[in-house]
């Protein structure tokens, strides 16, 4: 096994589509931190100005009709508690304009360092989708797998050297990406002198160090489930039309129309996994007297359940696949 | 005893149906082929005969609906692994990396059988593409991908090669080349199986031959006697063609005319023309034994496919 999948990683490096998605993966680097480095960028004196007037307008507006903006907020929280019979709590104290809401403050180093593993996390695993489907399915497009299974006939063998080799050789292009991202987003930081948020820089290393990790294993795991696909339908752009059919219908349908099944959804768990849990919403809708009257209901997902629900699903489709290409005529 | 004893090969009912929107398709029936071990065997048939399905289940590649195979005695597919290492095989058109290098697609090969890369130039250079090992697989001309077919066959030194229809879209000058290579294997001691429907090209170079049709056995057996057996005829010359061929016709032999002579049909043996027409004092200006070819030997066993069994005609 292990001298099969040394030869599958070397395939793998020498394959030219791998070698562009690489060059793709840093592109989008590039592009991410250029964008990193243009929303970060102190304001300009013109900005600084605008924002200035825009204040004073609201300040005026303030003067003039504060205290009826107040009477009337007053005057809604009461009619929701009336409808409702519960608390409302429409900050209403908190109305009166403030010279921070007109002069936008950068992000902080720790959401930029969030937000960008996140993203790349998205880019890094459909790249590793593609690099693990055409890794396996050029093979079998091309009838080389024929070729290949006169040399090593145990075909579980030759499946499983596959699919690792397509898991173990994205990992250095995820380590290298997030290395690229984190390091870049904080030289960002450094470069334009921003200040990484007053104390919020605590515990921003680990928590970083701990998201690239999950968007490496992410990286792998999108590869592995490539490649059984590459074996499942044979031909890469099937794999890409599967994808995207279950996008369209799963994701953008389906779990609109049902939001309970955010809880099967492979964006929804990846997205729990990388950023350490996230959440999905339904609306519970009560009807009254005064009406009907629906309210958004917070599920939250943890990073735990995200993981079983990736692992679970990955398991699946690597073991149909493995029962599927041990019985298929091949050639 | 062991029935499989000297065969590379050797299958016993084998059948195997693919099922398509025309219904069931019965690729391969009740065939039992026996390869013997050293030399060239013809693995012949037409077009859709099932030769390239036989060999892909010898291989692996396809499963069998039923019966039993075995390479050099160890039951196949179950034994693959442990005879694989015996058996090199090129199915069809050769099928390699095309965005690889010749080099590289050998050294992947050889990698996964644990053979050392200074194997990968030798057998580059026993098939003579060393120069050309570093250009891509998809330049490589028609006989070039052949030849690079032979190489990877090699890298594993086998016992038995399988070839099926090697010279597919080959020129006169790769065909020639092509056969040379595999009767330098054989007389290495290999055991060489080429399947192929150019019945020419086999004859050329096979030692021992079977033939198949929709699936199934027609023949097997040295080359000679296939051929001869079904193939010998015999040109007769004499002043009265009509008297003889009446005396030849009685004694029961297949005469036709032919000109200004005779040609005796399926007699193996010109001694009885001559014992015959010499009895009823008819005297022979020419006999001159005809060999057909392989090519007259399978249309006459094709003739009948419909109504052949799987052992007709199989000295086995």
């Amino acid at each position: 096994m292990s001298r099969l999948l040394r030869v599958e990683l070397r395939r793998l490096r020498a394959r030219r589509l791998v070698l562009v998605a690489h060059v793709g993966v840093l592109v989008v680097v590039g592009l991410l931190l250029a964008s990193l480095w243009s929303s970060v960028q102190p304001l300009s004196a013109a900005e600084v100005r605008q924002a200035e007037e825009f204040y004073a307008q609201a300040a005026e507006e303030w003067e003039r009709t504060g205290e009826q903006q107040v009477a009337d907020c007053r005057e809604q929280e009461r009619r929701e508690e009336e409808i409702t019979g519960r608390d409302a709590d429409y900050h209403c104290e908190d109305l009166e304009p403030r010279p921070e809401w007109f002069l936008p403050t950068p992000p902080t180093l720790a959401e930029s360092l969030r937000s960008a593993l996140g993203s790349i996390a998205l880019v890094l695993g459909l790249a590793a989708l593609g690099i693990g489907a055409t890794f396996t399915a050029a093979e079998l497009s091309t009838r080389s797998m024929s070729t290949w299974l006169t040399f090593e006939p145990r075909r579980l063998r030759v499946y499983g050297s596959k699919v690792a080799a397509a898991a173990l050789g994205v990992v250095p292009l995820a380590v290298v990406t997030t290395a690229l991202v984190v390091g870049g987003v904080v030289a960002v930081y450094v470069a334009l002198d921003v200040p990484a948020a007053g104390g919020a820089a605590d515990g921003v290393g680990s928590a970083t160090v701990l998201q690239a990790l999950r968007v490496v294993a992410l990286t792998a795991v999108a590869a592995a489930g490539g490649a059984a696909l590459g074996i499942l339908l044979r031909h890469t752009a099937a794999v890409m039309g599967a994808v995207l059919g279950w996008v369209v219908a799963f994701e953008a349908i389906l779990v609109t129309q049902l939001p309970h099944l955010s809880v099967v959804s492979p964006r929804v768990n990846a997205t729990g996994w990388v950023d350490g849990g996230t959440a999905y919403y339904t609306e519970t809708c009560t009807t009254g007297a005064d009406g009907t009257i629906c309210e958004g209901v917070e599920h939250a997902i943890g990073a735990g359940q995200s993981a079983l629900v990736l692992s679970v699903g990955l398991a699946v489709l690597v073991a149909v696949a493995a029962l599927v290409f041990r019985r298929r005529d091949e050639g | 005893m062991d029935v499989t004893e000297g065969f590379a090969i050797t299958t016993r009912g084998l059948r195997k149906t693919y099922r398509g929107r025309r219904g069931v398709h019965v690729a391969v029936d009740d065939l039992n082929l026996r390869v013997p071990v050293g030399g060239v065997h013809g693995f012949l048939g037409p077009n859709g005969s099932g030769k390239t399905t036989t060999i892909r289940m010898l291989l692996g590649l396809v499963r069998a609906d039923s019966g039993h195979m075995r390479l050099f005695g160890q039951t196949v597919p179950d034994a693959l692994p442990q005879v694989v290492g015996r058996v090199g095989a090129i199915v069809e058109s050769p099928t390699f990396f095309p965005a690889f290098s010749g080099r590289l697609n050998l050294e992947l090969l050889a990698g996964a059988i644990g053979a050392p890369r200074t194997r990968v130039d030798e057998v580059l250079d026993e098939v003579g593409l060393l120069d050309r090992a570093r250009d891509r697989y998809s330049g490589y001309s028609l006989g070039m991908k052949q030849r690079l077919a032979i190489a990877a066959t090699l890298l594993k030194q086998p016992d038995l090669l399988i070839f099926d229809e090697p010279t597919n879209g080959l020129d006169p000058a790769g065909i020639h080349e092509i056969r040379g290579t595999m009767r330098a294997l054989a007389d290495q001691g290999r055991t060489v199986l080429v399947s192929s429907h150019i019945l020419a090209e086999v004859e050329q170079v096979a030692d021992t031959v079977s033939i198949i049709a929709r699936g199934r056995l027609l023949a097997t057996g040295p080359l000679a006697e296939v051929v001869g057996r079904r193939g010998a005829a015999a040109r007769v010359v004499v002043p009265d063609a009509a008297a003889a061929r009446a005396v030849l016709v009685a004694a029961g032999m297949q005469v036709e005319h032919d000109g200004d002579g005779l040609r005796v049909l399926g007699e193996e043996d010109p001694g009885r023309i001559t014992w015959a027409l010499a009895q009823a004092g008819i005297f022979l200006q020419a006999l001159v034994p005809e060999r057909a070819g392989l090519e007259e030997a399978f249309l006459a066993l094709t003739a009948g496919t419909a109504s052949a069994s799987g052992d007709e005609g199989v000295p086995a």
